[in-house]
């Protein structure tokens, strides 16, 4: 099970958590004026990257909040987690082939 | 001001507990105990943008709200317990069926002007006070948190998934340890029989203490 370093609570077991996907996807701003394969891509295409990856968590059994964490989804190793508007720490990032 | 009839009812009633309680552990590991009714009030406030909030609260419950997560304040009578960043739960001990919408509407009355929410959960929640020298360890099997004693010190409150997925939140009041576990009333009977088949082996016995 990971560890997963709330912003708030600190290190908690994964199991108190649940997933939001990538991160720092910006919605469209005005839905109705995009095209259907714009807004697809924002709903159901992420970037998956096999590496160094942004993405949401909310600390759901704990202080419900949601915040952000950098984890290698490769090695499962979590180089950090920030809170919502913060700017993300500086990481070496990786990508796997 | 007529009498109120109360129809309340505790969702660990069905299990008869206070005809079993015992005054004391009597060697017991831990012991379980479903203290009387008490008021609790969800408050939520964004301190930083509302600075007239924890005098307001101060001046209602003569209590400040812990501004550090996972802490409470306050003292024998009342609590609030850290939820949120922006969210407390009020604790007080008065067990009167019309405490809740009282609390509330002081508490309401104190915060006018300042942008919050006071919503009034009794009702919402059961308690289970835990207490024993094999309490941290019970609890341990039941809860991903580390339960040592260094980890989980007086005055915390840790809120976390117990056995398979019902959310508790643990409030540690002392050295004994003395656990209060607040959770969903619908959970109540679920988390009462889980504590007893941690016991199982963790300790001699499990006893049922009075509340
Ligand atoms: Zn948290």
């Amino acid at each position: 099970m990971l560890l997963i370093p709330c912003p708030y609570c600190g290190e908690r077991a994964e199991n108190e958590f649940s997933y939001g996907g990538e991160a720092h996807k910006p919605r469209p701003e005005v839905p109705e004026e995009i095209s259907d394969a714009t807004w697809a891509d924002y709903v159901f295409l992420q970037k998956n990257t096999k590496g160094t990856y942004y993405e949401r968590w909310i600390h759901s059994h704990g202080c419900r909040r949601w915040f952000n964490l950098v984890r290698d989804t490769l090695t499962h190793e979590i180089h950090g987690a920030y809170r919502m508007g913060e700017a993300p720490p500086k990481v070496d990032e990786k990508t796997y082939v | 001001m007529p009498e109120t009839t109360s129809y309340r009812q505790s969702p660990l009633a069905p299990l008869g507990l206070a005809g079993q309680a015992a005054s004391g552990l009597n060697g017991a590991g831990i012991g379980v105990a479903e203290p009387d009714f008490r008021v609790l009030l969800d408050l939520r406030v964004e301190l930083d943008k509302q600075p007239g909030a924890q005098d307001a609260v101060e001046k209602v419950l003569g209590l400040r709200l812990p501004e550090t997560a996972n802490t409470a304040t306050g003292n024998a009578e009342r609590h609030a317990l850290w939820l949120g960043p922006n969210e407390w739960q009020i604790v007080i001990h008065d067990s009167r069926p019309e405490a809740g919408r009282e609390w509330t509407a002081k508490l309401r009355e104190a915060l006018q002007g300042i942008f919050c929410a006071v919503v009034d959960v009794s009702n919402a929640q059961a308690i289970l006070r835990v207490t024993g020298p094999a309490a941290r360890e019970v609890l341990e099997r039941a809860v991903p948190l580390d339960m040592h004693a260094g980890k989980f010190q007086p005055g915390e409150v840790k809120q976390t998934v117990f056995g398979r997925h019902c959310g508790v939140t643990l409030h540690l009041l002392d050295d004994a340890p003395t656990f209060d576990i607040y959770c969903r009333r619908s959970f109540a009977e679920y988390v009462h029989a889980y504590l007893k088949d941690c016991a199982r082996g963790a300790c001699e016995d499990f006893a049922v203490l009075e509340g």
